[in-house]
């Protein structure tokens, strides 16, 4: 049995407070915050919540980027009793209007920083849909003391994740589960109280979240929080040099960015001792060309996860090399402890070297997703293994290799988008007839970038100009709801995306057709010529 | 025919959906870009006109007129 020394995250973030106050729980651009200061926060936003009404199992979305107030906000609602619900932040009104729909959220919390006039049009926005918009700020700096008791089964966030098909789902990790996977990862990945973090990765999602703020919080280890916006890599190396950083975590393109956009002979980045690589597919050259400029060895290690697991299922033992098996795959290790891994096919377990969906079984596993009996039942085993979705496979020594993903989704800078929510979004255009989205990497160090086929109708494919005007509108339309701009708009003739037999998108097919070149050969791309 | 600097605009225009674009607009801090953006429209450029831009040059194109002189000689 694992030793959980906290059982809620409430109780852990009281702890540090009581027992190291004036410690720095974290720094945000260099700001420290301590427990103490950060505690208070949790209280005032949580002794607020409850004055607007929320009470236990309610469910307050925040749309809050990486910054100091994100925690006051997030434990705050868990203080309350409520389910904190984070989402990706530059996401438009209408998608974080949506989700808090989803969610049957009453209340949404925007960044204090958000100028008066815009803040002021949210709040009428969410007037409008039944929906309260507030910011931390808002809060009195005063506690009435008269909080919940929370339970280590009680629901503490709910992560929203897109999947293949439908609507976004809401995965729902109790506090059980979240200290489960913290002290899983922990062990397996031999983190000490020493240990010094660094991350840019959002908060408000699952890695940055669970593995760079929760696992330092629970040992009260140095971390440093930086912003997602990776526009100035040497930020992220000045921290890790200056600060003596152990721990990064990041996906492959964060590294390869590294290696090309900057003069590796300026950095000393010796302290590392991990540099996860995880939530994209590792490449061997990454590691190679990463740890080769910076003169580094065996600090490079895979690691695999999914918000249904909470987060980390396994990772490659730091300080050793990894296996790279013949095609090239490298593994991401061992499981944690007391996660089970098995590699099914059709229901039955499939032996060492066989390809196949990988199932997990832990105490960490989501017990499924908010307010969706369908995907939750698709979700288990009968022996209540997790279907990941994911294809790979065991090694005679137990050692895991991902193939690829079974669902059909893009992962653009490491974080998951569904087709399906793109293509609402643009079929959303009276011209459109269907849309489709795909992922298409050409090679460039980014990795995956969204490409969106859309058939129009014939009477909106006047002259050349209409084609220009509908193409921006697309993009602008993608833009506002998604907060980043698709890699490449196509307008396409009727039927050229191809379907199955009951309607269905096939992109897999449509994604071949474009690689290979056999959309523009047969004519099918009105728009653009490239 | 020699390249403009309007046929670059336009792949610029495509890939930020704005057509408010000036010759020395900076991507990110005028135009609003992501260095993803400048990416895209890189890999635009090269398919549209069929030449190669290498890694090391993006961190160099900071403006629309970067990029129409990094290429024009290339065409």
């Amino acid at each position: 049995m694992l030793t959980k020394n906290f059982k809620t995250l409430i109780e852990m973030l009281a702890f540090r407070a009581e027992n190291d106050p004036e410690k720095v729980a974290f720094t945000f651009l260099g700001e420290p915050c301590t427990y103490a200061a950060i505690w208070a926060e949790i209280n005032y936003f949580g002794d607020y919540l409850q004055e607007l009404g929320i009470s236990r199992g309610d469910r307050v979305v925040l749309a809050l980027p990486n910054s100091a107030e994100f925690f006051g906000a997030f434990y705050g609602a868990q203080r309350a009793g409520a389910i904190a619900v984070p989402l990706f932040p530059a996401s438009g009104p209408q998608r974080i209007f949506s989700v808090a729909k989803l969610c049957g959220a009453r209340i949404i919390v925007a960044p204090s920083s958000t100028p008066g006039d815009q803040l002021e049009q949210y709040k009428a926005m969410g007037v409008e849909q039944g929906l309260e918009v507030v910011t931390t700020s808002e809060s009195r700096q005063a506690v009435s003391l008269h909080f919940p008791e929370i339970n280590p089964e009680d629901i503490a966030f709910i992560q929203y994740t897109s999947g293949s098909t439908g609507n976004p789902k809401g995965v729902q990790l109790s506090h059980d589960n979240l200290i489960t996977n913290v002290v899983q990862m922990i062990i397996g990945m031999e983190i000490t109280k020493d240990e010094i973090f660094v991350s840019w990765l959002p908060v408000y999602h699952d890695m940055g979240l669970i593995l760079k703020t929760m696992v330092p919080f629970y040992l009260g280890a140095e971390v440093h929080l930086l912003e997602t916006n990776l526009r100035n890599i040497r930020t992220w190396l000045n921290v890790i040099q200056k600060q003596r950083v152990t721990f990064t975590a990041a996906p492959d393109f964060a590294y390869r960015l590294c290696v090309r956009h900057v003069d590796p002979g300026k950095y000393d980045l010796s302290s590392l001792r991990v540099a996860l690589n995880a939530a994209e597919p590792v490449r061997t050259e990454t590691i190679r060309e990463f740890e080769g400029a910076f003169g580094l060895k065996d600090v490079m290690v895979a690691g695999y996860g999914l918000a249904e697991a909470t987060v980390g299922v396994s990772m490659w033992k730091p300080g050793s090399t990894p296996r790279v098996d013949q095609r090239g795959f490298v593994s991401v290790g061992l499981p944690f402890p007391e996660v089970e891994v098995k590699i099914l096919e059709a229901g039955k377990e499939l032996a060492p070297g066989e390809v196949g969906e990988i199932a997990i079984r832990s105490t960490a596993n989501s017990k499924g997703y908010f307010d969706n009996p369908e995907e939750t039942a698709q979700l288990f085993t009968e022996d209540g293994f997790l279907l990941s979705g994911d294809l790979g496979y065991l090694d005679v020594d137990g050692h895991l290799y991902i193939i690829s993903r079974k669902k059909n989704i893009i992962k653009r800078a490491g974080e998951t988008i569904s087709p399906h929510e793109l293509e609402e979004i643009v079929d959303r255009h009276h011209a459109v007839r269907y849309s489709a989205a795909i992922g298409v990497d050409k090679g460039r160090i980014e990795g995956e970038q969204i490409y969106v086929f859309v058939e129009i109708r014939a009477a909106a494919a006047k002259s050349e100009d209409d084609l220009f005007e509908f193409a921006l509108s697309i993009v602008n339309s993608i833009h506002a709801d998604m907060g980043f701009r698709p890699g490449r708009v196509y307008l396409l003739k009727r039927k050229s995306i191809p379907l199955t037999h009951n309607g269905k998108i096939q992109h897999a097919r449509l994604k071949a057709q474009y690689l290979e070149g056999e959309l523009r050969t047969s004519g099918k791309i009105l728009f653009p010529e490239f | 025919m020699p390249l403009t600097i309007e046929e670059i605009k336009r792949i610029i225009s495509l890939q930020l959906g704005s057509k408010d674009i000036g010759d020395e607009d900076r991507f990110l801090e005028d135009l609003d870009a992501e260095s993803v953006d400048v990416m895209n429209i890189v890999v635009a450029i090269e398919e549209k006109f069929q030449v190669e831009i290498k890694e090391s040059e993006i961190p160099n194109i900071l403006t629309p007129i970067d990029l129409f002189t990094l290429v024009k000689d290339r065409i």
